[in-house]
Order: structure tokens, then sequence, then C-alpha cells
């Protein structure tokens, strides 16, 4: 079967269609969300959720004593011994996790992937406290600037990316080179620098420098595991030869 | 920030689901070095995919750390391999809980933006304008269409890596992006029409 090309890759894909399709690969969560994300879930590496983790911890307790006050033992068997154990054994709280009960039901782990059945976790009631604290650090995180760039600048950056993507998809692959290497010195930080990236590579492995593209692509993937180019890029860096013709 | 899972330990139960929960069950440290790998190649794939889904940025982290607690209590059930597909799953799932209340918007309706929406010199800064205006038109889409376009449109994955995903044939992928393709530029359409008439007014 033809491979299918997405709407960004071809020619008929207008600029208000464009602009909406980028936006979303532009868009990540803010470093202070992803920060808080990573204290949640316990891994390593960083340190400004003092705050939240308190408060964690605070309405664990708390929901463990307004479990205990309700007698929800009977219905949900494995929390409360299992936070009991958390109470017990505070150095070595085992998981302080609230999902939410309904939406634990209804995240039913279907996932047809294994054999393992449902996780129970332990329900605590959703915290509306937890996500002020999470609304502070994206407003924080916003305040600490994103450089969104000028409209100007964002139209050219957009021109040089479809000059160079419709060069490749013409076969000109120095032209599409030189529009890459005027996008890489204009806009060294780029909004689609990632993008750029992956247009430099399809043009170098359709110049014939297969094992270059490939040794970029697999460069680019590592340097971008979140990135929506990195099936692109893995394509090109397994075959860069069929990869790099146009489609 | 919705919850937390210990640093030092954490139950182990998705292998036994009937055993007494033992909360002193250490995690070892190559299954935290798989949690931590597994989040920092897909936090923001799940959060995008929530995004896209209609959740607003706050309530997307939070179902972005449902899902990866999730994946935290199942680890040992996931095959290696499999760990994005079955983060897919679990977000797709949590999306389907929380997105009638963030996905309130009519593609058209309370749009102050209705002058603005045509691609002008500066409305090509405002990133946050084209991401609203692009989940108000993924909102006209149902969502067995809207997951298929949003994974191969905006994720960038392959058509058989969608497949494998959604867990539908290759050529189901195909016809659902077809039918997704065509909603999707209709609505841009009324989208850019609807700009036109709010200039005009």
């Amino acid at each position: 079967m033809k491979r299918m090309q997405r709407l960004l890759d071809t020619t008929d894909t207008n600029d208000f269609e464009l602009w909406l399709l980028r936006s979303a690969a532009r868009e990540r969560p803010s470093a202070s969300a992803v920060a808080a994300m990573r204290s949640g879930l316990g891994l390593s590496g960083v340190t400004p959720l003092r705050i939240a983790s308190l408060f964690s911890l605070k309405v664990t307790l708390l929901a463990v004593s307004f479990g205990a006050f309700l007698g929800l033992h009977g219905t949900e068997p494995s929390a409360p011994s299992f936070m009991n154990a958390s109470l017990a054994a505070p150095g070595s709280i085992a998981l302080e996790g609230k999902v939410n009960a309904a939406e634990r039901e209804k995240v039913a782990p279907d996932t047809g992937l294994t054999s393992a059945p449902a996780p129970q976790l332990p329900v605590v009631g959703q915290t509306a406290a937890s996500t002020k604290v999470n609304r502070a650090r994206e407003h924080l995180a916003s305040q600490e600037g994103a450089k969104a760039p000028t409209g100007p600048d964002l139209r050219e950056e957009i021109r040089l990316l479809d000059s160079a993507r419709n060069a490749i998809q013409g076969h000109h692959v120095e032209a599409a080179l030189d529009s890459l290497n005027t996008y890489a010195s204009r806009f060294p930080s780029g909004a689609f620098k990632q993008e750029a990236s992956v247009l430099r590579i399809q043009a170098v492995a359709m110049r014939g420098e297969t094992a270059r593209a490939s040794s970029m692509a697999k460069r680019f993937v590592e340097s971008n595991p979140n990135s929506p180019y990195v099936g692109k890029a893995t394509r090109i860096a397994k075959s860069p030869a069929s990869t790099a013709a146009p489609q | 920030m919705v919850a937390a899972l210990g640093t030092r330990s954490v139950e182990n139960r998705a292998s036994h689901p009937e055993s007494v929960p033992n909360s002193n069950v250490q995690v070892s440290p190559e299954a935290r070095k798989r949690l931590e790998r597994i989040f920092e190649t897909n936090n923001e794939f799940v959060w995008r995919l929530l995004r896209r889904l209609g959740l607003n940025r706050e309530r997307a982290a939070d179902m972005t750390q449902q899902a990866f607690l999730i994946a935290a209590e199942r680890l040992d059930g996931i095959k290696l391999g499999s760990e994005r597909a079955f983060l897919f799953g679990t977000a797709l799932r949590l999306a389907r809980t929380s997105s009638r209340m963030d996905r309130r918007w009519v593609l058209e309706e309370d749009l102050d933006l209705r002058t603005k929406t045509a691609p002008g010199v500066d409305e090509l800064a405002d990133q946050h304008r084209a991401t609203e205006l692009l989940d108000r038109v993924l909102a006209t889409l149902p969502e067995e269409l809207a997951t298929v376009f949003i994974l191969f449109e905006l994720e960038g994955f392959s058509a058989p890596e969608v497949a494998r995903f959604v867990r539908i044939p290759v050529g189901t992928v195909a016809s659902r992006l077809r039918r997704a393709r065509e909603m999707f530029r209709a609505s841009v359409a009324r989208l850019q029409k609807a700009s036109l008439r709010g200039g005009k007014s």
C-alpha cells in the first residue's frame, strides 16, 4: 500500500489549515507542569514541589480519616489497608495516588495489551486545591515568558519551510537545502526548528547521503523523543533511501 | 496535580489483583528507571493527546499524571514496547470522562475571534488562538475519526502505528482518515467563512 502523506506534507493544504495543524506540534506542557507531574509520580530530579507534596500528604491523611469515618472499607477493600499501611510506615508511603473513583472505573484498563487486571488504585477525593497549585505554576510558567515569535517572523518561517518542502517534493534538493540554510541562519531558535530538521534529513537522504541522513535522523530522535516528527525521522533512519523519495 | 507516587516503594498489584496489597514492596531500580523512561518519552504525547481531545491545559496535566499513575500501577503487566499504546488507551478513557466538562464549544459560536481567524500577519503570532481554533475544529469530528486524525496528522504516527494503537485494521485507519480529513476541511472552511462574515459586519 502506498504510504499516506500527512496533510502537512502535501501541497494542497492551504495556509490556514497548515497554521492550525502546526500549532498542535508546537504545544507542550509548561516546564512547571511537567515538574509537577514528575514529582507526583515520585520521579527524581525535581525539587520545587514541596508545597504540593505536603498538600498531597495532607489530603491523603484527611481522606483516610474521612474514609474510615464513612466506613468505606467494605466498598473499597484494598484502599483502607493500603492507606493504613501508608500511615503506619510514613517513610515508605506506597502510593499517595488520588485517582478519582469514577474516573478509575471509566478508565477500565481493557487495553487488550496485557492480561493484567484492573489496577486497584486507592481512592481519595479529587482535589480542587491541587489544581490551584498547578494553575499557579502554569501562570508562573507563562510569565517566565515563552518567546512568541512576532507575526511577520512566523510568516517568514512558514514561507521558508513551505519553500523547502515544495522543493523536496519537486526533487530540487539544493533549493530545499538553500531554504533550510536560510531558515537556520535567520531563525536559529525558530518555532518550526524540528520540522526544518526533518526536512533537512529528508533532503540529505535525497542527495544520496543515506548514511549521513540515517545518523542525523537517529540523533534527531534521541534529542527530541517527544516530537511529533519522531515517526518520520525514525522511518528515515531505518530506510533513508526509500523514505527520502517524495510520495 | 492529582496524585503522588511514593518515591521509595510502590504497590504492585497488577499481576495479583486478589492479594492483599503489600505496601512495603519496594520498587526495583529497574522499574523506577522504566517509569522514568516512559514518562520522559511520552509525557508530551499524552498531554497533547488530551489537549486535542478537548481538555484544557490544567486538566490535561492532571489527566496525564493520572495516566502515568495507572501505568505505574500496571508496569509489570505492560509489554515492553507497548507502553505508548497503553498510555494512549488509558488517556483516551480518561479524556472520555473529562471532555464532557471541558469541551463545550460549537464551531462558530462564541467567537470573538471571528474577525481574527484569517491568517493575517498579526494573527499568525497567536499560538493559543491557533490551538483553540484547531480544537474547535477537532471537536466537530466524532471521536473515532478525531483520534485517527490526531495520531496521524498531528503526532506523525504512521498508519500501521495508528492501527496498532487504536486496534483497527490499517485499511480502517485509511478510511477513517479520509473521512476525518473531509470533515476537518469542511469545518475549517466554515471557520473561514465565519471569519469573513465577521469581518464584514
